[in-house]
Formats: C-alpha cells, sequence, structure tokens
C-alpha cells in the first residue's frame, strides 16, 4: 500500500535509525561477505553477479586474496631495438 | 574530480524551494508521490514535510528501489506501485541521479501505467546523465561527487586493517636497492628487476606504484594509460613474504582510484585463463585479446571493468519497461 505523508515520515525516520546503528531497512542490499547495508556513497555497493553485492572493502580484499595466489604477470621488458 | 558536501541546511533550501513551486501549481500538484531509493527517500522527507497542510500535499507515497542488477524496479513499502494509475499526475523525486538509468527505467514503468503527467526532481544530477529531471538543484560533471546530509563523509581508504604501509611511485634510487627485484613465486616478475620497471616508466610512459612496509617493498602494480583512455594493468604482484595481507587489494584499489580521477572509462587487465570467472565474478567482462606466454604456460585473456558512472548511456543495456 502506498504510504501517507506522516506514514512516509514515519518510515524514513525508521530507517535512518535503523542504518544508524548498521541494519538494513527494506530494500536495501547488505554486503555479502561483512553485512554492512549498502549505501552507494558511503560504503560502496558493487554487484558481483547471481545476486552477490559486496561493500567496496569487502571487494578489494577478495582481489588481495586472490592475488596472493595468482598475480598477474603479463608485462614484459624489451630494452633496445 | 570536484566532490560537493550539501549539509541539511543547503538540502534544506533546495527542498523549500521546490515545495513552494509546487503549492503555486495549485491543482496541477501532484498528489502521487513516488521516493527512489533511500537516498530519494531523504530528499522525499525534506519536500513532504514543506507541504503539510498545503494543496500540494500528497495523498500517497510510494517508495521504490532500483535494482541494477536485474534491472527492475522493486517496492520497498507494503505494495507494488498501482498498475493502473488511471490517468494520474505523479511526482518522481530521487537525491541523485547518476547515469540516469534508474529514473528513465521507473519513467517508463509510470508512462506504461497510464500517468497522464509526470514531473521529476532531483536534488543532484550528472551532466551526463541519459534522463534529464523537470526539476533538479546541483548539475555537477560526469566524474564529480556530491555528498550530502551525511553525519560522516568518506574518506577515500586503501586498507583497513593493518599492518599499514605507504602507496608511492617507483623512484630512480630504487633501482640500487637489494634486493633489486620481488619475490614472489612466479619467474616472470621474480626475474623483473626495478631497473626494468623504471626503464619502462622513463621510456614508455608507464606508472609503477609500489606498496613500502617498514622501508620494504611488499608489493607493486604496473599500468598505463590506453589512447582509448582506459586504464591497463598487466603486472600486479606482492612478495611471497607479505602475503596474506591484502597487499593486491590495495594495488587494485589505488588503480581504480586513479583511473576514476584521471577521468578514464574503464580498466583493462590480462586475465589468467583459468581465473577469468574470478574477475567475471567481480565485474570485469571478456574482451578479444588473448595473449599466450608460452615459456610458463600462462594463457591471459583481455578483461574490462566499465567504470560507473562514466559508462555511456547506450552501454546500459536496460530494457525497457
Amino acid at each position: 500500500m502506498p504510504l501517507t505523508p506522516t506514514q512516509f515520515l514515519d518510515a524514513v525516520a525508521r530507517d535512518r535509525a535503523a542504518l544508524a546503528v548498521g541494519q538494513a531497512p527494506r530494500g536495501v542490499f547488505t554486503c555479502a561477505d561483512c553485512g554492512v547495508p549498502l549505501q552507494e556513497t558511503v560504503t560502496g555497493n558493487r554487484p558481483c553477479g547471481e545476486g552477490i553485492h559486496l561493500c567496496s572493502d569487502c571487494y578489494f580484499d577478495e582481489f588481495g586474496r586472490e592475488l596472493d595466489v595468482h598475480p598477474i604477470s603479463a608485462f614484459r621488458v624489451v630494452r633496445g631495438a | 574530480m570536484h566532490t560537493y558536501f550539501l549539509g541539511d541546511a543547503e538540502v534544506g533550501s533546495y527542498a523549500a524551494d521546490l515545495a513552494a513551486r509546487l503549492v503555486d501549481l495549485g491543482d496541477q500538484a501532484p498528489r502521487t508521490w513516488v521516493s527512489l531509493g533511500i537516498s530519494g527517500d531523504k530528499m522525499t522527507a525534506e519536500i513532504v514535510k514543506r507541504v503539510l497542510g498545503t494543496a500540494a500535499e500528497p495523498e500517497a507515497i510510494h517508495s521504490v528501489a532500483f535494482d541494477r542488477t536485474k534491472r527492475e524496479a522493486i517496492s520497498r513499502d507494503d505494495g507494488d506501485l498501482p498498475t493502473d494509475l488511471g490517468e494520474r499526475s505523479v511526482l518522481v523525486i530521487d537525491a541523485a541521479v547518476h547515469s540516469g538509468a534508474s529514473m528513465r527505467h521507473l519513467v517508463d514503468v509510470l508512462n506504461a501505467r497510464g500517468c497522464r503527467s509526470l514531473l521529476s526532481y532531483s536534488l543532484v544530477v550528472k551532466i551526463t546523465s541519459e534522463f534529464v529531471p523537470c526539476y533538479f538543484g546541483l548539475m555537477i560533471g560526469e566524474h564529480d561527487r556530491a555528498f550530502f546530509q551525511l553525519d560522516r563523509i568518506p574518506n577515500n581508504r586503501l586498507l583497513r586493517k593493518a599492518p599499514f604501509g605507504a602507496v608511492r611511485m617507483l623512484r630512480e634510487d630504487d633501482i640500487r636497492r637489494e634486493p633489486d627485484c620481488l619475490t614472489c613465486g612466479v619467474k616472470s616478475i621474480d626475474r623483473m628487476t626495478y631497473g626494468d620497471l623504471w626503464y619502462d616508466t622513463r621510456t614508455k610512459g608507464s606508472h609503477v606504484y609500489l606498496y613500502e612496509i617498514g622501508g620494504e617493498i611488499a608489493g607493486y602494480i604496473h599500468f598505463k594509460r590506453t589512447p582509448e583512455n582506459r586504464l591497463f594493468i598487466d603486472l600486479i604482484a606482492n612478495g611471497t613474504a607479505f602475503q596474506g595481507q591484502g597487499i593486491g587489494g590495495v594495488l587494485m584499489r589505488w588503480a581504480e582510484t586513479y583511473a576514476r580521477a584521471a577521468r578514464m572509462s574503464a580498466i583493462d587487465l590480462w586475465a589468467i585463463e583459468a581465473r577469468m570467472g574470478f574477475y567475471r565474478h567481480h565485474g570485469y567482462e571478456a574482451q578479444d585479446g588473448r595473449m599466450d606466454l608460452g615459456g610458463e604456460g600462462e594463457v591471459y585473456h583481455l578483461m574490462r571493468r566499465r567504470l560507473l558512472y562514466n559508462l555511456k548511456p547506450e552501454d546500459l543495456h536496460v530494457e525497457a519497461a
């Protein structure tokens, strides 16, 4: 059901209170790794396939683990002509 | 790249202006409002507070979100959007329109459901947005950022736990270091001296950033800017002694931050064939490009991750309702 203005203002206040204590309001994705509610400008929000979303901290942590084992080594130096 | 900070006072002033304009519309003011996303809800709340008890007070407010992965609007309240709007006039509100895909998609849905007149508003709009709302507060550049009503404004960050080090450019005196290369267990990298890397930066215009912990080089990344304005990574590694510290992630994050700040459109990299799934999972798409470094049995594929909000509208491929 749509909300009346009063109901809407109450709902927004509840959402803000939930976010302040690290809970995700309805319709807000959480990080699949650390569970933080994803707010694009604050935590980052990176879709990673199959409905999984990660915060940017966890996204780059995964890169750290990957590159420990599988570095990218496609660069070669050729000196001179 | 500019960053804009809009506090409560600024947001309130923009909301007051829109509220006054809605009141001025009289009978033409939309009585059905649709708020887009949690940031749209915050903006809608600022506006609705200022029209309570006036002719512009809405009868109904729908709160919806846009799932970019499924490319569909989802309801955030207890019900779906009405399937038949009965020629009603609707006001759509968001706080920030970046690519414009979300608002455009929502407008398509509302038009398909019989919306007679559609007013739209966003506090912030990027100049490259494919959708331009009827009213908007601040127009910003493609690579700019805007924060509003935040208690804490997030800093850029490279690492969240110790041991901490520093990212810095390769310097000429690094070529005289002992040992003169990183040891990571991959022959081609273990043979690559800092002198080789320095030579490449001086002759090819490439960039090498090191991650240094306690005076030791823990890892590095080598990239360059392509003529197509993409950041191309062909070497990233950390030393065996520094594994498990997330250094590869630090360097990837710096590369992405660099690319965004330098207004590049995408990140390209060579992915090991057997690890393409990892990169695909993390938003990279395979491109035409394959490199067989036969000597070590490694086959690399070119993969690309487009940087969000640098996208051209035609690249979005969002289905219309």
